[in-house]
């Protein structure tokens, strides 16, 4: 089984979200888009642990762009209705989740079914508002019951987790399923044994005449304020008295024979130690058969972690069969670059509430996939992080682009673009990427023309624009295109000429200058490159050129303008 | 021993034969041998040791008596009430556990909301029908019959052209009138209950996972869209089919004017990977009784019979119907005199109209007597209403009807009520008045039901409740008490007077049959074909194995039909095979 979609409607700030999801789903999003809401959201649905008051919504829990601005607004005098469901798929082959999940069929072909929670005015009860649970996409279906709604174990780590208060309050602690299963089986007469042998341990104990005087002191002082009828029968104990309650009463301790407190562990420590827990409890519950499916609900794994353990927790936690699902929310590249591409989910706030979208819609090849896997990889998922993208060919465009920028008084960082290099011109798939994660983008590609002065990297944007956006104008789609390569376009840009002589002058041979000062301003495209690579490389050469107060090429500054204007 | 654990230890070593066999089960089952028993022992043991929550098991009945019955004695036993869970008719398991749930997903959402048609209505519907399709008058009678067997035989569309073109017009015009009213009719819900289970495999396959289990009763009378839906879910997917656990007699299959064929059941048990087992100990009746009617069905082995004893006598009686009933009420009123109940009596007769005028004939001799032909209003709600109402008037030792009870059994016919809502009927039936208007009171407990239930509870809770609230608000209950209403509830020291046919399912310890003259029993028109006739004989075999001790046959001699006219006919030839 996997959760395939969700769909929230007038939820928090979310006024109309319809998302795919995966087995595993990463949410990145800047702070206030909604991520909580989103894991929040999926609680209500699936969680039948949310506390009661949580469950039952306020008006504040509308969305509140239905107000329109207007402070008097009610939404729930103007009978509005808060509604989230959530789609399930490849349940169909496990027996006990598919009794569960058929019964919200939606469609055969695919076999997918669905639960909405609803929190909505009940007409026949004067519109009192009441939430639900039902099976199919909205409240009319039949009510999911409780039987039901507990064959999908949630999980969920709240991003304040109290890790060490969890693990030692039996309500909460991932050890209860643990230390269950572990009890049922046990030798009955061994575990009878040691209860005796506690027991006498425990008698010794209470008889010594210090603690006698605690538990006679007690006595008086009860039997004096609240007399004999009420009295409460309080003892001293070190260990419960009944078999089974040695066994929830044991703790974890760290540090081998010290046995530390588990207080003593740095928050990195015991945040590992939980997800060790918790991943031991959901198989020990799937194989007992307490319940069918495990929903994992993270909220920023990251917390506490060094860089590699984010990955390694991260990679731990996800999930290896149909058993397991996990919806994380995170603001570490570590993690985002850690997952899989397919599994990310990007949410973004707007003047319509929260919109989210989700990488696996992106209609990339399994080897176009892995392409985008190894340069996440590589980037730190920076492009995922990024408001919006200039997609460029190289280090070179790398490096100039901000110098360009600030030519320009635009500063990248406050308008959220991030320079993207892809190291080729295959800028199709990542198109594509943006495109499904909602990234407004720009591509600057270079016009490399041939022997006969056709222009390459023209016939590179109108191919892109065919087979994605209808064969609309490349310069209308944030499509760039220079004149031949970067250094030659940026060489006959206004007076850049003689900077860029300089520039090669600096950091070439000793016979540069002569090379540079016959080409007279006017160097041919091989000329000039061959002299770039003598200054150190196209790299080496940005660097340097880009403390210069050049003038920017009109392409890109084109492009600059384009993702400036654009949402 | 908890109360499952007693009904195992109870179990005769052929019931154990068939409650021990774990794969498919097919158990012919003679009268009085303990089927139900056995069915309801089965279901709730597979529910504690093979089937874990959430799945659950579907148990199939065919009448909403009969459902009742299995119900409570399921909670006598159970107390599982898990969603996938599911005790009732075949007709309510077709239509709010696959029509209704998978409507949407089928591609046919007006199904989801769809009602189930009351009677007037749909003959309303059906004449419109045969105008809307210019069916002349001449071709109308006997058309309706035809189409509805056609229709529960699920026959191809080659089948149905053999029958000329009116069938085929009227049954599609009267598919668009039901369609446009939004209603649906008993062979609908089994017409559309099969093509989703046989048209979508997804939903084969989530009715396998919710349903391991199906428990099937009175197989032999199962409509052949129902044997189909079985077969499907339990034999034709090669992985993680139902297991099947049916139950029948083929000598007691008396619903075949509806398309039931009890050779279904037959090929059943012959089907390779089912394990056929029998019953064969009669714990009702005695065994001079039992001797006799086997001697009905030619020579088969005899059952074991524990009860010595039993009789069957044969009576002349002259006066036709009339001279039978006083006839009866002469032998009921000393019976009555040395202390028997007489809700342990039994009187069967071919025809409603007989029935209800045997009924009267014998209050009028001063014996208390009972006929209930079933309304046309009745659904497991309206039974429990009329229950509460019997609770009311007479309490629970004189009504025989405990309120827990009852709502123990509103709670497992409707999923979805809430705690608070069934709990208010509490309070609102102690305040009752039994003199009190029946309308206004059930209004009550309804508005009770329905607090806090969930939306598709009150769907059915208003549909299930629909025929009886009109019928005492403008129809033949107008102007009833509580007591009135609840009288048919109240069998305790009444005799029962019913049909051949609705005596299935039932026990007494003295039982009459009337009117016993060939012609009458079997009826005339079944002499001339041999499944007809066969029939009712199944029929008459049902009648005279409902008693424990003693089976009256009582005969005139002579029929009259509906002009007065008095025809001379000999005593039935049934009677003439049990070879008294």
């Amino acid at each position: 089984m996997r959760l395939s979609r969700v769909r929230v409607h007038n939820y928090r700030n979310i006024h109309g979200l319809d998302l795919e999801l995966g087995q595993v789903s990463v949410v990145v999003g800047e702070n206030r888009t909604g991520k909580t809401n989103l894991i929040n959201a999926i609680r209500l649905v699936l969680d039948p642990a949310m506390p009661y008051a949580e469950r039952k919504l306020t008006s504040d829990d509308f969305w509140d762009g239905l107000r329109k601005g207007d402070p008097t607004y009610e939404p729930m005098k103007a009978l509005e209705t808060i509604s989230i469901t959530l789609q399930f798929a490849d349940f169909q082959n496990d027996g006990r989740i598919a009794a569960v999940l058929f019964q919200g069929l939606v469609t055969t072909t695919p076999v997918r079914a669905e639960m909405t929670y609803v929190w909505a005015p009940d007409p026949t009860k004067g519109n009192k508002y009441r939430d639900g649970v039902y099976f199919g996409s909205n409240g009319s279906g039949k009510r999911v019951g409780p039987d039901l709604r507990e064959e999908i174990f949630v999980a969920f780590l709240h991003a304040l987790r109290d890790v060490e208060g969890d693990i030692r309050s039996w309500r909460k602690s991932p050890l209860k399923s643990l230390l269950e299963g572990a009890s049922e089986a046990l030798d009955p007469q061994q575990l009878e044994q040691i209860r005796a042998n506690l027991e006498s341990a425990n008698s010794t104990l209470q008889s010594m005449s210090p603690i006698q005087q605690i538990s006679t002191d007690l006595e008086s002082e009860l039997l004096g304020s609240v007399g004999r009828r009420q009295s409460l029968g309080a003892t001293l104990r070190s260990t419960p008295p009944e078999p089974l309650g040695l066994v929830r009463a044991m703790q974890l301790y760290i540090d081998g024979d010290r046995a530390r407190r588990l207080s003593a562990a740095s928050l990195g420590g015991q945040n590992i130690l939980y997800f060790a827990l918790l991943q031991m409890g959901f198989r020990a519950q799937i194989l007992q058969k307490v319940v069918s499916h495990t929903l994992l609900l993270v909220e920023e794994p990251e917390a506490h972690l060094h860089p590699h353990m984010q990955r390694a927790v991260l990679e731990n936690l996800t999930p290896r069969d149909g058993q397991t699902s996990m919806v994380v929310t995170t603001h570490s590249p570590h993690v985002a670059s850690a997952v899989d591409a397919r599994h990310l989910i990007r949410l973004k706030s707007g003047l319509t509430g929260s919109t989210g979208f989700s990488a696996r819609s992106a209609a990339l090849s399994s080897r176009e996939w892995d392409d985008m896997n190894r340069y996440l990889n590589a980037t730190q998922a920076e492009m995922v992080f990024a408001d919006k993208v200039l997609l460029v060919e190289g280090y070179a465009e790398e490096v100039l682009l901000p110098a360009f920028a600030a030519i320009l008084n635009i500063d990248l960082d406050k308008e959220g673009i991030s320079v993207c290099a892809i190291h080729g011109t295959h800028f199709e798939s990542y198109l594509k990427f943006c495109d499904a994660l909602g990234i407004p983008w720009a591509l600057l590609t270079d016009g490399d023309l041939d022997a006969q002065s056709v222009s390459a990297g023209q016939a590179r944007v109108t191919r892109f624009s065919a087979n994605n956006y209808g064969g609309a104008s490349p310069a209308s789609l944030g499509m760039f295109v220079g004149d031949d390569t970067l250094e030659l376009d940026l060489y006959a840009t206004g007076a850049n000429g003689s900077i860029v002589d300089s520039v090669l002058v600096e950091l070439g041979s000793s016979n540069t200058g002569s090379r540079v000062g016959a080409w007279n301003g006017k160097p041919s495209k091989s000329s000039l490159i061959s002299e770039v690579v003598v200054a150190g490389g196209k790299g080496r050469f940005a660097q340097r050129l880009a403390s210069e107060l050049v003038e920017v090429p009109g392409y890109v500054k084109a492009s600059l303008d384009y993702l400036l204007a654009s949402k | 021993m908890n109360p499952l654990e007693t009904a195992i230890s109870e179990l005769d070593s052929w019931q154990r034969d068939a409650f021990d066999v774990k794969s498919h089960c097919v158990v012919l089952a003679p009268p009085g041998s303990g089927k139900t028993k056995l069915l309801v022992t089965r279901l709730a043991q597979s529910l504690v040791a093979e089937v874990a929550a959430p799945q659950g098991a579907a148990c199939i009945t065919l009448t909403n008596g009969a459902a009742l019955e299995m119900r409570q004695r399921f909670g006598a036993i159970s107390s599982d009430r898990r969603t996938n869970l599911f005790v009732g008719t075949v007709h309510s398991f077709a239509l709010n556990r696959i029509v209704r749930p998978f409507a949407h997903a089928a591609g046919e959402p007006g199904l989801a909301t769809v009602r189930i048609c009351r009677s007037a209505e749909l003959d309303a519907l059906w004449v419109d029908a045969l105008d809307s399709a210019k069916v002349p008058s001449d071709e109308r009678s006997n058309l309706r019959s035809t189409v509805n067997k056609f229709r529960s035989l699920l026959v191809d569309d080659a089948e149905w052209s053999r029958l000329g073109k009116y069938p085929i017009l009227a049954r599609d015009a009267f598919f668009r009138q039901m369609n446009h009213a939004g209603v649906i009719d008993f062979h609908g819900m089994v017409e559309a209950a099969v093509k989703f289970v046989e048209g979508e495999p997804s939903i084969a396959t989530g009715l396998r996972s919710m349903f391991p289990r199906i428990y099937v009763d009175e197989y032999q009378d199962l409509a052949p869209g129902l044997d189909r839906i079985v077969r499907s879910l339990s034999f034709a997917s090669d992985t993680e089919s139902s297991i099947l656990f049916a139950v029948g007699d083929a000598d007691q299959a008396i619903y075949r004017w509806t398309g039931t064929n009890p050779k279904l059941l037959l090929e059943l048990a012959e089907l390779s990977g089912i394990t056929k087992r029998k019953l064969n100990t009669n714990y009702r009746s005695g065994e001079q009784l039992v001797k006799a009617t086997r001697r009905l069905l030619g020579e088969r082995e005899m059952p074991v019979t524990p009860r010595d004893g039993g009789s069957i006598t044969v009576h002349k009686v002259a006066g036709g119907i009339l001279g039978q009933a006083n006839f009866a009420a002469a032998q009921i009123a000393p019976l009555a005199a040395q202390g028997m109940s007489l809700h342990e009596i039994g009187i069967f007769c071919a025809t409603n109209d007989i029935a209800a005028e045997t009924t009267s004939a014998l209050n009028r001799q001063g014996v208390p007597a009972w006929f209930r032909a079933q309304d046309s209003w009745e659904t497991p709600l309206s039974i429990d209403l009329e229950r509460i109402c019997a609770w009311v008037a007479h309490g629970q030792d004189s009504s025989g009807h405990a309120l827990s009870e009852v709502i123990a059994d509103i709670q497992r016919t409707i999923p979805g009520l809430s705690e608070v809502g069934v709990g208010g009927i509490w309070p609102v039936g102690f305040a009752a008045a039994p003199g009190s208007g029946a309308l206004e009171f059930l209004e009550t407990v309804l508005d009770s039901i329905m607090l806090e239930a969930a939306v598709e509870a009150r769907r059915q809770i208003e549909e299930e409740s629909l025929g009886i609230i009109s019928e005492l608000r403008d129809g033949s209950l107008v102007g009833q008490t509580i007591a009135e209403l609840g009288e048919k509830r109240v069998s305790l020291g009444k005799c029962y007077v019913t049909t051949l046919t609705s005596s299935k399912g039932l026990e007494f310890d003295r039982t009459f049959v009337l009117g016993l003259e060939d012609g009458r029993i079997p009826h005339y028109y079944a002499t001339k074909n041999n499944a007809e006739l066969a029939e009712e004989r199944s029929k008459f075999y049902v009648s005279v194995t409902r008693a424990r001790d003693h089976v009256y046959l009582l005969w005139s001699g002579y029929t009259q039909d509906r002009y007065g006219r008095k025809h001379l006919n000999p005593v039935s030839r049934f009677v003439t095979e049990l070879s008294l």
